[in-house]
């Protein structure tokens, strides 16, 4: 696959602090990539990197295979970008806005502009002044903007901060279609970690300027142990059945159900297992966990570990 | 190129705030015209007694002794120069010019320019532009408004009017006299007019100063503040420096005086005696393009390196 966004030892150090610590990335082309983190881990120092708005320490970043520093021009004909807050020049109408920053990207015809207006759903408020704007709708411009040039990769920095839920639905549903339909490679940094989950097909999880964990959002999941829970004749039985198991590290009988711990790929042992002991199985359900367990499950680990190497 | 001079040229003049300044100009000549026009009999008895003082015998002066060119040579007449030109024309210079990067820094819209394909370099040569021709426009308007309203209300004639022997000693100095000359209407006109052009040369001077502090600075304010500050002090230094030779104590500021910006802005200084010193309105005019090659290629360096936080 074509790696579109490459960091290599990627670093920003602004005097003592360290924004960015040596960050190794890879974004290849059609992912729709969520860069996680908590505040201050260095996700927004990163994306500026990614665009040439401020200048790396130590290592490179790469679009399209060349670096920034050197291609900066060349390369942001292909990207959109929405960086932390959208900001315009609010005694504008939206249109002229888009018009002025369609002219600073190589000008792009009318219809593209109504087009775009038309997927953030800004067409009716159009010619209205910015400053008319709800922070909702600003973001939607902001959106709009990054589409403009018809990008390969769009950067898109909390694209969903402030959006109401009708709002959020339509923006996610845009972003699913532009990578089904159009190709193009999404990186967006959020804190909505449920939209992450629907939208992004790969995560990256970062931490005190360090990737931390990456991967396909469903492989990432289906990480280490998941909960299930059983509907079987005899829990108190079928818990003592599968306390011996090696993989089943929790098995609690309460209110007639059976909840345990399992390893994320030995569900159909359990049930073998509860069948040969003569029980019956009426159901067993997993308790898909969710990227927000996963997330603070990781940041808890990398606290930890942070703490040991101290 | 084009199409990013454009778009600061939208920028600018599509906000109401812009054309504040082109109106208080207006009423400020108005305000001066005004009172003059109302006690016409009074002004044009005292220019004909300064006229005929100290030549001796019984004079008879006919004709008009206020029309339409005195209003433009009054705004450029010296105690008010001073104010109209160095603080007000500049100020307003400078507020467009300082907040062409650190205002556009501060709200934001710098991120959504840089993160398009045209290089900082154009963006800061567009914006510099802009800033000059718009520092040009100020002293032109200035001049218009002062040409229609002079005209508009003393009709037309030739100009009778103090004869300044320079501004201080300054680099106008030389070939005037201290009586009151009286100019034909064609020749004054001409004068005055390439005298306001001129004035926009040290208007565009002052724009390129703010426009290198708004380089690095993050509030037009304190980049318009500064500039301000600068000509006010370089003004200061620039009085004591005219002072009679025969004051010792005040050789050091003689020495500084024709290297300060504020001395070179009244570069058209010499177009307004009766024997027009040329060299002196060159030497002052490649002062001016010194200092702005100067300014603009430091601002042009620290806008490259800028790190874009905000």
């Amino acid at each position: 696959m074509e790696p579109i966004v490459q960091c290599i030892g990627l670093t920003k150090r602004y005097r003592k602090l360290v924004a960015v610590n040596g960050l190794d990335l890879t974004v290849t082309r059609g992912e729709v990539f969520g860069f996680l983190g908590p505040n201050g881990a260095g996700k927004s120092t990163t994306i500026r990197l990614l665009l040439g708005l401020i200048q790396p320490t130590a290592g490179e970043a790469l679009l399209f295979g060349e670096p920034v520093r050197t291609g900066r021009s060349r390369i942001l004909r292909r990207v959109g970008a929405l960086v932390e807050e959208p900001a315009f020049y609010d005694y504008l109408s939206g249109r002229k806005n888009l018009e002025m920053l369609a002219a600073m990207s190589g000008g792009c015809p009318r219809a593209r502009i109504d087009e775009v207006l038309g997927l953030v759903g800004l067409t009716d408020r159009q010619h209205d002044r910015v400053h008319a704007y709800s922070h909702g709708m600003k973001q939607r411009l902001g959106l709009a903007q990054a589409l403009l040039p018809h990008p390969d990769l769009v950067i898109l920095d909390e694209p969903a901060t402030g959006l109401d839920p009708a709002g959020l639905i339509e923006i996610r549903n845009l972003l699913r279609r532009l990578a089904a339909n159009e190709g193009m490679t999404i990186f967006l940094s959020s804190h909505l970690l449920a939209e992450v989950e629907i939208i992004c097909t790969d995560v990256g999880l970062v931490s005190r300027g360090r990737l931390v964990a990456r991967g396909k959002v469903a492989d990432l999941l289906a990480r280490g142990e998941q909960q299930a829970t059983v509907q079987v004749d005899d829990p108190a039985r079928a818990a003592a059945a599968l306390g011996e198991l090696p993989y089943v590290t929790q098995a609690e009988a309460a209110d007639g159900l059976l909840t345990i711990h399992v390893a994320a790929d030995r569900l159909a042992d359990v049930n073998h297992c509860l069948v040969q002991a003569g029980l019956r199985v009426s159901a067993l359900i997993p308790q898909r966990e969710r990227l927000e367990e996963l997330y603070m499950a990781i940041m808890a680990e990398t606290a930890d570990a942070d703490a040991a190497a101290r | 190129m084009l199409t990013l001079l454009r778009v600061e040229w939208v920028k600018l003049y599509r906000r109401k705030g812009t054309y504040v300044s082109f109106a208080l100009l207006l009423v400020l000549v108005l305000v001066i015209a005004i009172p003059i026009r109302c006690y016409r009999d009074e002004v044009e008895r005292d220019l004909r007694h300064q006229l005929t003082a100290g030549r001796g015998g019984d004079w008879v002066v006919g004709g008009k002794m206020l029309a339409g060119p005195f209003m433009p040579r009054l705004m450029l007449f010296l105690p008010l120069r001073v104010m109209v030109v160095n603080v007000l024309i500049a100020l307003f210079a400078a507020m467009v010019a300082g907040g062409s990067i650190a205002g556009e820094y501060s709200s934001g819209t710098l991120r959504t320019i840089l993160v398009r394909p045209p290089s900082r370099s154009k963006v800061y040569l567009a914006k510099g532009l802009v800033a000059g021709l718009h520092a040009c426009a100020l002293s032109l308007s200035l001049g218009l408004a002062a040409f229609g309203v002079g005209y508009a209300l003393f009709g037309p004639g030739d100009l009778t009017f103090f004869d300044e022997p320079s501004a201080n000693g300054g680099p106008g100095g030389g070939g005037g006299g201290s009586g009151l000359p009286i100019t034909p209407q064609g020749e004054a006109v001409q004068r005055l007019a390439l005298s306001y052009v001129l004035m926009g040369a040290g208007a565009a001077a002052v724009a390129t100063l703010a426009l290198f502090l708004s380089s690095f600075t993050s509030h037009s304010l304190t980049a318009t503040g500064v500039t301000l500050g600068i000509l006010l002090v370089s003004g200061v230094l620039g009085t004591l420096g005219s002072v009679p030779e025969e004051v010792k104590f005040f050789a050091f500021f003689r020495l500084i005086r024709p290297y300060l910006l504020t001395t070179h802005m009244s570069l058209y200084e010499p177009l307004l005696v009766t024997k027009i010193a040329w060299d002196k309105v060159l030497h002052s005019g490649l002062w001016l393009a010194g200092y702005a090659l100067v300014c603009g290629t430091a601002g042009l360096l620290l806008f490259r390196r800028r790190e874009i936080l905000c």
